[in-house]
């Protein structure tokens, strides 16, 4: 199609010269050079100019003049078949070209592409397959023997029996033996055909026969299957087979049982690494890449039994489902069906957690169900679930089990308190929306019963299960905070209170990982309550510290996040908080202080891992010991009466410190100042932080003191003189700098007579391109005005010729006229002459 | 009943007088009626129609009688004087009757003025102002009393010129002890005055007067008056609260209308040496004084290093403070010693510092250490010996024998272990080689916790999910990291 115009492509017509014209020193014109130069070559040293300007011409002739003559056509006729006009082709090529356009253009003419079989007819040995009867196919088994064999003692006796030299009665009685063998074969061979049709249609009747009973048996098995009530599970054999054959082709490599040591080696590799993570996190010197992973790690990958979906299956649900028939069934069917494709699914992308666990939602079908929906189902399905229960569960088999999930599914069964299961709490029960419901759900319960139902509650309602669930969960994770801040917002606490409280700490734990960005948010909000109380600037000066219920959130913060990061959205508001607190609480009774240390070793706890060094604690340590007259002890104190409580922290505010609480003060305070000189020993000014701390330690009337005290106190001291060394500062030693050079300006060519371009840049860029463009422009010009010239002389040639043309025929009728005048006249002479 | 009645009566009988006073000019016995019932008013309701009565009366001669004040044998100026008395004595009162009398007074004030003005002499009652004051400077005085005077000196600059005058003469009384509330209200007042001179010869100052007749302002006697007044007044024992205020009032601006403004130097070196926040606001003063007066102050230095204690980081005016400290710290003249041991102090308070305040002083000594460069060898020495303990003596009062020199700044190595990020990024500075350029800390310089804390709730550290703890926990004291096992139980 594109050949036409390519030939009206001026580029592409070629006009070669003649190897003898290069030759004819005629046409050869040589360019006298100015100056010679031994092995200098120029492309314009010899020229060709009537060879050059005859390709010119022939050029336009091919092109600018078939355009011009063409100029006021409207259409043309183009020849498009191959081949014609090119001689050079072979006759027999062009037919068998053109025979395989025509071929092509038929199959492009197919109404669908993809059906190979719609037109073509295939045939075989010059017959359509169509017409090859079916009956030639031979029913008979690949077994049977379908190639006739001689018998085997035939073939001894004819072919190797010496079959010529046992004849007997000479040259009649081979030819009679032969007439013989060869009827015999003959008949054999008619009557193993006739068994062979026999057989055949044998086969056929059979055949037929079966065919009309297996409809039966086909539906047979069918009800029965019906009957069992399992339709929606297949023979464990058949979904084996199924899962094979979609199986990827290599199979999944399966890790192997690990031993417990090998496991117990594992987990610890693994804290070591995320420890690993955590440290430079606190250093604060992360890349972003790095970054990157240790969310992955922390946030889906490690701690979130339930995107995966099995948690709850394995190990925590069979113990429910054992002790009441109707449990969490359906979850565990949605499970056994989600396994696979959960665990194919957790191979290919563990960190999309959120896509994940949609995705298995949509495949188990009953996404759209909510948790009221689902129990009803279990209530009315109740019977035909105990049958599913004694089966086993086939996919569970094929399923990989990864370590950490078994190590997972061990603790999670630890934590549950089976012995202590009330019959009266419900299996599965609804996320509570708001804290009225929350409490009716835990009025009057046990300590252990109410974290069975928190426990039942937060498996219940999965992520994975439902993905509404997250949600759920998340407002969850703020009633249970709410539920510890309310334990605790009493004028006195109790130990079942305490007990309470301290079981809901692994369960607020797991809603924070299971959705960090949105428990962060309620834990900001919450440090921004206890900071600003009421008060737009924090704390007041000399203001008491806040009570156990607002101290325990630092507490929880500390537990939940990973507060020893050098930035944190929680830890860093919550430790500014804490260092505000602690340097302007006042600590003139024993309510205070004690509140004091409590805070002061809660901080201490989110900066040990980084060994941060806190000014405020220090400074609180001071301000307790400047109050150290107050603590002095007289009298006997049992050793028992030292441990610190939590239900210290409760009590009433009293200017006189009690002897007891002194020695708890003092208890308290040693320990933090033990802690603190833990956390702080790298630091280079460690005698001058606790030179003061040691001075007035020193000065501490300890005659009183218990023996622990007193033992606690030269221990303390003992860290505190530890001899250090240390030399003045030095900075590191830095590899001094180069000075900077200008570069050495390198010309990449010399040649002298050439305008080379050496500076680089945008400018000479621009220059180049300038330069090229002139040049362009003055060789398409002389194009142009060559074309014209062509055109005005193929004009002048044509005018030139009509008006020669113009002239013959104009002297022609003048010759005509005239000879017909002459005629004329001659006749009227003639005329003239006869009168 | 009766009560009501006898006050009906005299109300009704001051009527009487005063429509008599008017019909007879010469009736001065009507007048002393009315005066007297106004000494004698003994409720509110009786006391104001009395002053109403009084008003009305010499209003009357005021305006027609245009002798009343040039002469001095009136027959009626016994009576005024009288009625003069009588209403300072009510002011102290508080009711709508002591209000109506400060009105009356200022009144009367303005009246005589224009009266009594002649183009030789000004005629504001200079006297008759100063007892005026005296009884608003008194311990009895309303405060909005106060408040009123404050607006009249405001509008009016005769007032304000001649009221500076007054209140030097009263001052006196600072000498001897005073109350408190005499105290604050005489500083009330004098805050009010303004100072500044005339700007051009044209321009002309509002005054009872108007513009007929200049009043004679000189600039050097109203400055005269400000810094006396303001001298003896300082003189007086004031109490902490008004102390920090008048520190904070007597800022350079106010210092400078003083005609001898180093006649403030005792005093603010007295509150210099009274330590505390009070030392640090004088220290404003002081420099002032020093600064553009030339005032010599021994052992300046010595008293501003005594300043730096633990508890300057939580002083209201620190930022102040620390400007002032960079300030006077800012010469390169200063001997090395004596910087390095502001530097090393500041480094050792800084360990027990608020955070907000460590951003500030860690630039401040990095600063330090660039303008002197014999301070480098604190944050960078070639030496190699053993420092174990501290050359530096923390509690030597005297800057020249703290050895500040030959320590070292590990209390900035200490602090590259902040726990938080912006500090150990800021005290890293010792790392490398010291800019030549100063760090600018003026923006911290008023930090606090709030701001931090605000800055950290905002800052959401977007894009990547806050990280969480590993470590399972088993209870609130079960945990990996917990520290607090060994010393509390759960009861």
């Amino acid at each position: 199609m594109a050949k036409p115009k390519k030939k009206l492509n001026p580029d592409r017509v070629k006009v070669k010269p003649s190897r003898e014209v290069h030759k004819n020193p005629f046409e050869v014109k040589v360019n006298k050079q100015k100056h010679q130069v031994i092995n200098r070559k120029f492309k314009s040293e010899r020229g060709l100019p009537g060879v050059a300007r005859d390709r010119a011409i022939s050029k336009r002739k091919l092109t600018l003049l078939k355009e011009y003559s063409q100029r006021h056509r409207d259409n043309q006729l183009v020849d498009r078949r191959i081949g014609e006009g090119d001689a050079s082709m072979d006759p027999e090529e062009r037919i068998a070209l053109r025979l395989a356009q025509e071929t092509s253009r038929k199959l492009n003419r197919k109404k669908n592409i993809f059906n190979l079989n719609e037109d073509e007819v295939l045939t075989h040995l010059g017959q359509t397959l169509d017409d090859v009867d079916p009956a030639y196919d031979d029913p008979r088994s690949d077994d049977e023997d379908i190639y006739d064999k001689l018998d085997a003692a035939f073939v001894k006796e004819a072919h190797f029996g010496g079959f010529l030299s046992k004849s007997q009665g000479g040259e009649e009685g081979r030819k009679r033996a032969i007439d013989d063998l060869i009827a015999e074969s003959k008949r054999a061979k008619m009557e193993r055909q006739l068994e062979v049709d026999q057989n055949v249609k044998l086969t056929q009747e059979l055949d037929s026969k079966w065919r009309d009973l297996h409809s039966l048996l086909h539906h047979n098995e069918k009800t029965s299957a019906k009957a069992k009530g399992n339709s929606s599970q297949p023979d464990p054999f058949d979904r084996l087979v199924s899962e094979l054959q979609y199986a990827p082709r290599a199979g999944v490599a399966m890790d192997k049982t690990k031993t417990q040591e090998e496991l117990a080696a594992e987990e610890r590799e693994r804290l070591e690494e995320l420890e690993k993570e955590r440290r430079s996190r606190a250093l604060g010197d992360v890349d972003s890449k790095k970054k990157l992973k240790i969310k992955h790690v922390s946030a889906d990958d490690i701690d979130d039994n339930f995107a995966i979906g099995e948690d709850d299956g394995d190990c925590a649900e069979p113990d429910l489902a054992v002790d009441g028939g109707n449990s969490g069934d359906s979850d565990e069917e949605d499970d056994a069906g989600e396994e696979v494709e959960d665990d194919e699914e957790r191979d290919a992308e563990e960190d999309s957690q959120q896509k994940d666990s949609g995705d298995s939602e949509g495949d188990s079908g009953e996404g759209g169900d909510s948790d009221e929906d689902s129990y009803d189902d279990l209530e009315s399905d109740g019977p035909s679930e105990d049958e599913d229960e004694k089966k086993p569960k086939p996919s569970e088999s094929v399923k990989p089990r990864t370590p950490r999930s078994i190590l997972k599914s061990t603790i999670t069964t630890k934590e549950i308190p089976t012995e202590s299961i009330t019959t009266d709490i419900p299996y599965l029960i609804a996320v509570p929306d708001h804290m009225d419901s929350f409490e009716t759900l835990l009025d009057k319960r046990s300590p252990q019963d109410e974290l069975l139902i928190i426990d039942r509650i937060i498996k219940g309602n999965a992520p994975s299960l439902h993905e509404q669930n997250r949600k759920r969960l998340e407002k969850f994770l703020q009633l249970l905070i709410d539920r510890v801040y309310m334990l605790a917002d009493e004028p006195s606490i109790a130990q079942e209170t305490l007990q309470r409280i301290d079981g809901l700490v692994p369960h607020i734990h797991h809603l924070v990982e299971l959705s960090p960005q949105s428990a962060a948010r309620s834990f900001v909000e919450v440090v921004k309550n206890i900071y600003h109380d009421g008060r737009a600037n924090g704390p007041k000066k000399d203001s008491n510290f806040p009570g156990f219920e607002k101290l325990i959130m630092f507490k929880l913060i500390g537990i939940c996040f990973s507060v020893s990061d050098s930035k944190h959205a929680v830890g860093s508001p919550a430790l500014i908080c804490m260092a505000h607190l602690l340097s302007t609480c006042k600590v003139t009774d024993a309510r205070n202080m004690l509140r004091g240390i409590f805070l002061a070793q809660v901080m201490l706890e989110y900066v040990a891992f980084g060994s941060k060094y806190c000014p405020e604690v220090v400074a609180f340590i001071l301000r307790v010991l400047s109050e150290s007259h107050r603590l002095t002890v007289s009298g006997q104190i049992r050793e028992k009466d030292l441990r610190l409580r939590i239900s210290d922290l409760y009590r009433f505010v009293d200017q006189d410190i009690p002897r007891t609480d002194r020695c708890k003060i003092l208890f308290g305070l040693l320990n933090l100042i033990e802690s603190a000189a833990d956390v702080f020993k790298e630091l280079p000014s460690f005698p001058e932080i606790f030179g003061k701390i040691q001075q007035r330690l020193e000065k501490l009337e300890t005659s009183w003191y218990p023996q622990s005290l007193k033992e606690l106190l030269t221990s303390v001291t003992e860290k505190l003189n530890r001899v250090r060394t240390r030399g003045p500062l030095r900075r590191e030693k830095k590899r001094p700098q180069m000075l900077k050079l200008y570069e050495p300006l390198i010309e990449e060519r010399v040649d002298m007579l050439r305008k080379v371009h050496q500076d680089k840049g945008v400018k000479a860029e621009t220059k180049k391109l300038q330069a090229k463009y002139r040049k362009e422009l003055k060789g398409a010009m002389r194009e142009v005005r060559r074309d014209n010239q062509f055109i005005a002389q193929f004009k002048l040639r044509e005018q030139l010729k009509m008006d020669a043309e113009r002239r013959r025929k104009v002297k022609m009728i003048f010759g005509d006229a005239a000879n017909q005048q002459g005629e004329l006249n001659s006749l009227k002479k003639l005329k003239a002459k006869k009168k | 009943m009766s009560k009501n009645k006898t006050r009906k009566l005299t109300e009704s009988s001051v009527d009487k007088c005063v429509r008599l006073f008017l019909e007879d000019r010469a009736d001065t016995k009507s007048a002393e009626t009315v005066v007297k019932a106004l000494a004698c008013a003994k409720d509110e309701d009786g006391a104001v129609a009395a002053i109403i009565a009084v008003n009305k009366i010499f209003s009357r001669v005021f305006s027609e009688d245009e002798k009343f004040f040039k002469d001095d044998e009136h027959p009626l100026a016994g009576v005024f004087s009288a009625s003069w008395s009588s209403l300072l004595a009510i002011l102290p009162e508080g009711n709508k009757a002591s209000d109506l009398a400060l009105q009356t007074l200022l009144m009367w004030i303005e009246c005589e003025t224009v009266k009594k003005s002649t183009e030789t002499s000004y005629g504001l009652p200079e006297t008759r102002l100063e007892e005026l004051l005296r009884v608003l400077c008194s311990d009895s005085a309303m405060e909005k009393h106060l408040v009123q005077f404050q607006n009249k000196l405001e509008a009016y600059d005769d007032l304000n010129f001649y009221t500076c005058k007054a209140l030097w003469k009263i001052s006196d009384k600072f000498s001897k002890p005073t109350t408190e509330l005499e105290i604050q209200n005489y500083f009330t007042l004098i805050k009010a005055i303004r100072v500044k001179d005339k700007i051009t010869k044209d321009q002309t100052l509002p005054t009872f007067v108007g513009e007929e007749i200049d009043f004679p302002f000189n600039f050097q006697d109203l400055r005269k008056f400000y810094q006396y007044a303001w001298v003896n007044f300082l003189r007086a024992a004031l109490p902490e609260k008004l102390y920090i205020h008048v520190l904070v009032f007597l800022d350079e601006k106010k210092v400078a209308l003083f005609k001898n403004p180093c006649l403030m130097a005792d005093f603010l070196i007295e509150s210099y040496n009274k330590g505390g926040s009070i030392a640090l606001l004088a220290l404003n003063g002081l420099f002032t004084l020093i600064h553009k007066y030339n005032l010599e102050l021994p052992d300046f230095y010595t008293r501003l290093y005594a300043l730096f204690k633990a508890d300057i980081f939580y002083q209201k005016y620190r930022a102040r403070f620390f400007f002032l400290a960079d300030l006077f710290l800012s010469s390169s003249h200063l001997p090395a010693y004596l910087v390095a041991a502001f530097a090393k102090k500041m480094a050792r308070l800084c360990l027990i510092a608020p955070a907000y305040s460590q951003l500030h002083v860690i630039p401040f000594i990095g600063n330090l250490v660039i303008r002197h460069a014999a301070l480098s060898r604190m944050v960078h020495c070639q030496e190699t010996k053993d420092m174990n303990s501290d050359p530096f003596d923390e509690n030597e009062t005297d800057p020249a024998k703290s050895r500040a020199l030959e320590s070292s700044l590990w209390e900035l190595k200490t602090l590259q272990s902040h726990w938080l990020q912006s500090v150990a990024a800021k005290s890293s500075i010792i790392n490398s080689a010291f800019p030549k350029i100063e760090w600018d800390f003026s923006d911290v310089l008023e930090g606090s916790y709030v701001q931090l804390f605000e800055k950290a709730v905002k800052d959401k550290y977007r894009g990547s999910i806050p990280t969480t703890n590993y470590h399972k926990p088993k209870g609130l004291l079960k945990h990996a990291d917990d520290k607090l096992k060994s010393s509390w139980i759960l009861e």
